[in-house]
């Protein structure tokens, strides 16, 4: 039951933030899955007195962002298989919307979008979790909002 | 903070929100986690070091008498638990068992005779994590899910990965442990991750991922009763199968899957994603496959309408898939549709989903007949094609436990064994 009790309630927001940079329920699953895995063999690195939700949220994180290179690099042997990943990017392309403009951001200004807005994640924590200093977050969310402003205002303008 | 601001951080959640996980992620990372050997303490290396080196040494030492003992190994006492209450049961003419169930982390069985309510200790063993990976068979509680125990409920398989972030893999192994000695034999091991499927005709099947669940083509495999436990691949065949349709692959990528005789089932979504009003996007899981164990090759079984999302609850005592359908989207604890599959494109209405009481979670299928535990608390039983309400678990004899304390939702119930 420890186990549960330590990792449990992380493994729906992880499942959100995991989504949210993925935009794949499998594959957000999957990779809550395999984080989980890898931060519990790297449990002796988690400090005494450090939040397990920030570092644990790390793992996901990374974990997205790797099965991101691996996705896209697979999506040559799926459609070679006739799979249809092929026609899945045609519909992100095809949908000028939040999520487009979102997908657009680079991996960096995606995660501290997630964390902040979605995941409502105060920004020392977010800090902690992208590994960079508080003013870095500040400055990839006031430059994602911008980018995302943009769309937001062609949005509202055509709706 | 800017009304912008506020308005960008609401357009994100109605974008993002509307996606929630699958209930039964939490139980299966945990349960794989707990299926990990436990970390150690990186200080704590030269100490760990000094011990596994005399350990070596003392294991080395009782080895040649544990391997002439481990086939004459007295079984292991039988647990006792303690009677905690009685509850109504509705059970049908004739049924008398002692039915297992987990309920909120608890072990239990409940006599179907007189409504006892029997707790067990939860296991020390760190491979136990309630509720997600108990058994109960051979009149003990084992830490793995019903179909890792082998038929004769002597022993019970089981995989971990081992990861290598340095070498950039991970590596799994299969492991069978004796039930009555305690001591593991591996019978498999490669690149990547593997999942148990269960005991069929040729021995143990298992689900192998070389490169990671999701992300790449998954082989099912087999050690062999016969041929002194040898895994061969079994399929798919072709190993690229094209669904006519879409094109997707139904490979088996950690969905659940079920062994039937000689086949198993698997469940998957073979259609794009689709994304609803507010933008989300979600896979459907529309469709089910039975692989044939001799041959690989793979035959659709059943192909949900358009908008709908199957869940895979189990199969009954003939091996027949037992599935809910639903709206893509809707609550899946709201009285779905469940059907039985009786053959290809055939199916046999269990409930229709005008019952908001029942929420099936999974099925456990024995000589009584096909047991479905509910989200909301309850057990029922589908026997001679009648659906009946067997007993509600109250939450106040299965407190939630860890995390789950002070939700106030209902018991989460779990028929982990046969009812005897």
């Amino acid at each position: 039951m420890a186990l549960d009790a330590l990792f449990g309630p992380l493994i729906e927001p992880a499942f959100r933030l995991a989504f949210g940079l993925l935009h794949d329920r499998q594959l957000a699953e999957d990779a809550v899955q395999e984080a989980a895995l890898r931060a519990w063999h790297k449990l002796s690195q988690l400090r005494d007195g450090a939040g397990i939700r920030p570092w644990f949220f790390a793992f996901v994180a990374n974990q997205c962002r790797n099965m991101r290179r691996s996705t896209w690099s697979s999506v040559v042997r799926t459609d070679n298989a006739g799979g249809y990943t092929h026609g899945f990017e045609e519909r992100i392309v095809a949908g000028a919307d939040l999520e487009r403009a979102i997908k657009d951001l680079s991996y960096h200004h995606r995660l501290a979008v997630v964390l902040h807005f979605y995941l409502d994640l105060p920004l020392d924590e977010v800090a902690t979790i992208t590994g960079v200093p508080l003013g870095t977050v500040k400055s990839r969310l006031h430059r994602a909002e911008a980018q995302l402003r943009l769309h937001l205002q062609v949005t509202e303008g055509i709706g | 903070m800017r009304p912008m601001t506020n308005d960008l951080r609401r357009q994100i959640h109605e974008l993002l929100g509307r996606e929630i996980p699958d209930p039964a992620l939490r139980a299966r990372v945990i349960r794989t986690m707990a299926a990990e050997p436990r970390p150690s303490a990186r200080p704590r290396w030269r100490l760990a070091t000094g011990i596994a080196l005399a350990g070596a040494i003392a294991a080395t030492s009782v080895l040649v008498v544990t391997v002439v003992r481990i086939n004459n190994a007295p079984a292991p006492p039988l647990e006792v638990g303690a009677a905690i209450g009685n509850i109504p049961i509705s059970s049908p003419v004739g049924i008398t068992c002692a039915l297992p169930v987990v309920v909120n982390g608890h072990a239990a069985t409940v006599s179907l005779a007189s409504g006892t309510v029997t707790a067990f200790p939860n296991h020390d063993d760190p491979r136990s994590v309630f509720p997600s990976a108990t058994a109960y068979a051979g009149g003990r509680w084992l830490p793995v899910a019903p179909e890792a125990v082998s038929p004769d409920a002597r022993s019970y398989a089981y995989a971990t990965t081992t990861q290598n972030p340095e070498a950039g893999h991970s590596q799994a192994r299969v492991l069978i442990r004796d039930v009555f000695s305690g001591i593991d034999r591996e019978v498999w091991s490669g690149d990547g991750y593997a999942e148990i499927i269960g005991w069929g005709l040729d021995g143990l099947y298992f689900v192998h991922a070389p490169k990671g669940f999701g992300t790449g083509l998954t082989d099912v495999m087999v050690v062999r009763r016969a041929g002194r436990g040898s895994v061969q691949r079994v399929g798919p065949n072709p190993r690229f199968p094209k669904d006519a349709a879409t094109g997707q692959l139904p490979i088996f990528t950690g969905h659940d899957h079920w062994i039937s005789g000689a086949g198993v089932f698997t469940a998957f979504g073979s259609r794009p994603p689709t994304r609803d009003s507010n933008g989300s996007s979600a896979v459907a899981i529309d469709t089910i496959t039975l692989m044939d164990l001799h041959t690989g090759n793979l035959s659709t079984w059943f192909r949900a309408p358009t908008g709908k999302t199957i869940g895979m609850l189990g199969v009954d005592g003939a091996g027949r898939p037992v599935f809910t359908l639903r709206d893509v989207g809707s609550n899946p604890g709201s009285g779905p549709t469940v059907l039985l599959l009786t053959a290809p494109n055939q199916t046999e209405l269990i409930a229709d989903g005008s019952d908001a009481a029942f929420a099936p979670y999974d099925a456990f299928a024995d000589t009584n007949g096909l047991w479905l535990s509910s989200r909301l608390g309850a057990v029922w039983l589908y026997r001679n094609a009648t659906l009946t309400h067997i007993a509600d678990l109250p939450e106040l004899l299965f407190p939630p436990s860890g995390a789950t304390a002070g939700t106030h939702q209902p018991p989460l119930v779990h028929v982990v064994g046969a009812c005897r």
